[in-house]
């Protein structure tokens, strides 16, 4: 499709796959320990993106509701509820993948942003987190933190996949 | 979603989902106990040696108040038998457990104990600090257990003020505090009071210290006093807790 992207299938990568998966539950078991979490955003959401992005010939709803049970076991929130918010996001990056390939990583950044964004809203909706008076800033400020990250987690993985598989 | 939020049927998967997540936790943790650790081998001798003096100055003090408990269970004793009614002092067991994981975010607030299920560890057993009341156990997987803290803002308990005796429900506001509901405006109720378990519910073992009043609004509109208070129980710095048993070692003096 275009160069942005690397044309693999997941059967030839499905280890990096899985170890960027327990990567980022890693990353995000460490922010929900450090305080500051509220910036953070969810890293298995990006990386979820970034391969449903990828691999075009799966859905990876199951990689999604998996995540989100994680998730949930791991913010003691309701089982599931995370789960269906990942799956929302997939839908959704699902619907419109192929245009998404064809974005420049920048372009993608501010798509991510917009997700993110939905992630927030949904989980202000379904968990009416705590939140005191500094904290409303983090936290819609999180999806911008996201539109920052994404440029570095995508080329990052791009290299990874170059360097690891095609070489 | 439904199953897990109103029935808890869901809590086996739940303990599978918490073991499947226990080695991610503890190598998430790795760069804290490293950093633990370094700053441990860095303390001065001098340091250590005024701690080991100040805990065995903390022991000696215990013991002898110890010595007085003792004597005040069998006083209770003779004057229940003075009533002709029949005493009972209930005195639980406890297991050291040590805290592994502490996550306070605006969703939830809970530690994470390395005692499990393998150490007759389950759910409903109540945390307490040498301080008071830190929260009870929700989940257990074989070798780790998850305690929801009392300010979660899921959680609550009976509780009394200790000065009044008066009773009410004690909930966590999902930040370092707890508020007091159910407390009417004719209440004395001061800034400072302490407030304990009541032992209602037959969860939470009565009269170990929670948390203590530190703001009281009176609104007009409401029958009751708005009361926040600061949990006594050191959430957020201790790393050793007392798991306290549902098994009762009950003494009994007829």
């Amino acid at each position: 499709m275009t160069d942005r992207f690397v044309d693999l299938e997941l059967s030839q990568t499905r280890w990096l796959v899985l170890s960027t998966y327990l990567l980022a539950v890693i990353i995000d078991t460490i922010m929900i320990m450090q305080q500051g979490s509220l910036l953070a955003p969810p890293f298995s959401i990006l990386l979820l993106m970034y391969w449903t992005a990828q691999f075009v010939k799966q859905t990876h709803f199951v990689a999604a509701f998996v995540l989100g049970l994680l998730m949930d076991a791991m913010l003691q929130t309701t089982l599931g509820a995370h789960a269906m918010i990942f799956i929302v996001l997939t839908f959704v990056m699902l619907r419109y993948r192929l245009l998404f390939r064809s974005h420049s990583v920048i372009q993608q950044a501010f798509v991510i942003a917009f997700y993110l964004l939905i992630y927030q809203m949904l989980s202000l909706v379904i968990f009416a987190p705590t939140l005191q008076e500094g904290q409303y800033f983090q936290f819609w400020s999180m999806p911008l933190v996201g539109l920052l990250a994404w440029p570095i987690i995508a080329l990052a993985l791009r290299w990874l996949t170059r360097k690891l598989i095609l070489h | 979603m439904a199953a897990d939020h109103y029935g808890q049927i869901l809590g086996n998967v739940r303990s599978a989902l918490l073991t499947t997540l226990n080695p991610i936790e503890q190598v998430a943790s790795f760069p804290k106990q490293l950093y633990t650790l370094i700053n441990f081998d860095f303390a001065s001798t001098d340091e250590l040696k005024l701690e080991n003096r100040k805990l065995k100055t903390e022991i000696l003090l215990l013991k002898a108040k110890m010595q007085q408990h003792t004597n005040m269970e069998l006083e209770i004793a003779r004057l229940e038998g003075l009533l002709g009614t029949t005493g009972k002092m209930d005195s639980q067991r406890v297991q050291i457990a040590t805290v592994e994981f502490f996550s306070s975010n605006p969703l939830s607030q809970f530690l994470t104990l390395n005692k499990g299920s393998l150490d007759k560890v389950g759910e409903r057993q109540v945390v307490i600090d040498e301080q008071g009341i830190m929260g009870q156990i929700i989940n257990s997987t074989p070798t780790t257990s998850r305690v929801l803290l009392i300010t979660d803002p899921d959680h609550q308990m009976p509780v009394r003020i200790q000065r009044t005796g008066q009773r009410g429900i004690l909930a966590g506001t999902g930040h370092d505090a707890v508020s007091l509901a159910f407390i009417p405006k004719d209440s004395a109720v001061e800034v400072g009071d302490l407030i304990e378990s009541s032992g209602l519910g037959k969860v939470f073992p009565a009269g170990y210290p929670v948390a203590r009043i530190s703001k009281i609004n009176s609104l007009d509109s409401e029958p009751y006093l708005e009361i926040i208070a600061t949990p006594v129980a050191q959430l957020r710095e201790a790393q050793r807790v007392l798991v306290l048993s549902n098994e009762k070692e009950v003494t009994k003096h007829d």
